[in-house]
């Protein structure tokens, strides 16, 4: 079958008739017609790449043009786009390079493995400094609502990451790190179980029931708040965008603290909220894993509801 | 009056097209990294709706697969631009108040 289905389905659903007609077919079509051409397979696969790398990028253009309507607007998501990207993958670079730099089992296996787990929290802190640094403050509302649909876009891989590369990328790193001590002579040959951050959404429920079931208190806990925790921890790049998008400064090094304290403070709340609903059983696990947004939002509402009443405080430094 | 603006990207493309017809992906191959595949079929859209270009659809045998290619060519008020600003360009270039690099 040629390539593009899936890409003009996409596409029919973000762009409108005329411009699915004039725009997105040509270049599906240009495509089809290349990877037809082609008969080597390592070329072809190389070709689909180029190919849908471009047609992605015909429909976000497309889709923003749809959603904007000057060019400046245009200019602030890209940028916004740009500074998200950088930070996202600056903050992993941040979390996975010292770890491995600093450990004698140096390899490309390693570090394949320790990306995902950086992710989590990378995606949510490199959201936020792309808003902080692409936008002004108070942008106009197809601005906000483009930026939430990219936070919302953000937030769902965000939850595949936690979902299901997270547990497998812990596994593997765990499966390297094992076998280089027991070849080293550290460590016994003995079977290691998987632990919570390894484990499955539906390996986590059924930990939980089974621990609760022998009268555990802790570990159920434990399980819960780290099920939860996956959705909770997407749901947070969404919560951290409605601060810095409610946020009224305009200069950018404010609006960049603003990014790393809401960060850190998210972090913080975040263990917070594990000691609290594991180890203290204050909460129920799932008011734990959630408090971080809770309170995220709730500082987003105020801010909105405090700054409606005064203006945008410091003139534009930007453009 | 307003005069009808031609950017950089939308010159090279008036310019390759004035010579044949064209696909899109033949543009791009031709403009020698002039012109960027993840930006040149929207650029050619924005230049039928200004009614720089138009396009066609190939002729395909019947029961072939896939979505047919589309063809650019220039339209006469295009091509009229295309001089315009060629023209415009040579006497900037000729002016004695210009700068040079």
């Amino acid at each position: 079958m040629p390539p593009g289905r899936t890409l003009h389905r996409l596409a029919s659903h973000l762009c409108s008739a005329k411009t699915l007609e004039r725009v997105v077919e040509p270049a599906i079509a240009d495509l089809q017609k290349e990877y037809a051409a082609e008969r080597c397979a390592g070329s072809r696969a190389w070709i689909l790449l180029r190919g849908y790398c471009a047609i992605l990028n015909v429909i976000a253009i497309c889709a923003l043009s749809v959603s904007t309507t000057t060019h400046d607007e245009r200019r602030a998501l890209s940028r916004t786009l740009a500074w998200s990207v950088g930070g996202i993958a600056a903050i992993s670079a941040l979390l996975t390079l010292p770890p491995l730099l600093d450990w004698e089992m140096q390899s490309w296996a390693a570090a394949m493995a320790l990306v995902p787990q950086a992710l989590p929290l990378a995606i949510p802190t490199g959201i936020a400094i792309g808003i902080a640094f692409g936008l002004s403050a108070r942008p106009a509302m197809n601005i906000v609502k483009v930026t939430l649909l990219g936070g919302v876009v953000a937030s769902a891989l965000s939850f595949a990451v936690l979902a299901w590369a997270m547990p497998a990328a812990n596994e593997a790193f765990r499966n390297i790190a094992v076998r280089e001590l027991r070849a080293s002579g550290y460590l016994d040959e003995m079977a290691l179980h998987k632990g919570h951050n390894e484990m499955t959404l539906s390996e986590l429920r059924r930990e939980e029931a089974s621990f609760a079931a022998a009268g555990q208190i802790r570990l159920p806990r434990q399980f819960a708040f780290t099920f939860h925790l996956r959705f909770a921890l997407a749901v947070g790049t969404l919560a951290l965008a409605s601060l810095l998008l409610a946020a009224p400064f305009n200069h950018r090094g404010v609006r960049g603290l603003i990014a790393f304290a809401a960060s850190f403070g998210y972090l913080m709340l975040l263990h917070t909220g594990e000691a609290l609903g594991v180890s203290h059983t204050v909460l129920p696990p799932v008011a734990a894993a959630w408090m971080p947004n809770v309170v995220l939002m709730a500082f987003a509402i105020l801010i909105l509801g405090l700054s409606s009443r005064v203006s945008v405080v410091e003139p534009s430094h930007r453009d | 009056m307003d005069l009808p603006r031609l950017s950089s990207t939308e010159h090279l493309i008036l310019e390759l097209l004035a010579g044949e017809e064209m696909f899109g992906l033949q543009l791009v191959e031709q403009s020698k990294g002039g012109l960027k595949r993840g930006t040149v079929y929207v650029t050619l859209g924005r230049m039928q709706d200004k009614g720089y270009v138009e396009s066609r659809t190939e002729e395909r045998p019947a029961g072939a697969i896939g979505l047919p290619r589309r063809l650019y060519k220039p339209t006469a008020h295009g091509l009229r631009v295309l001089k315009a600003w060629e023209a415009a360009a040579r006497t900037f270039a000729r002016s004695p108040n210009v700068r040079h690099a």
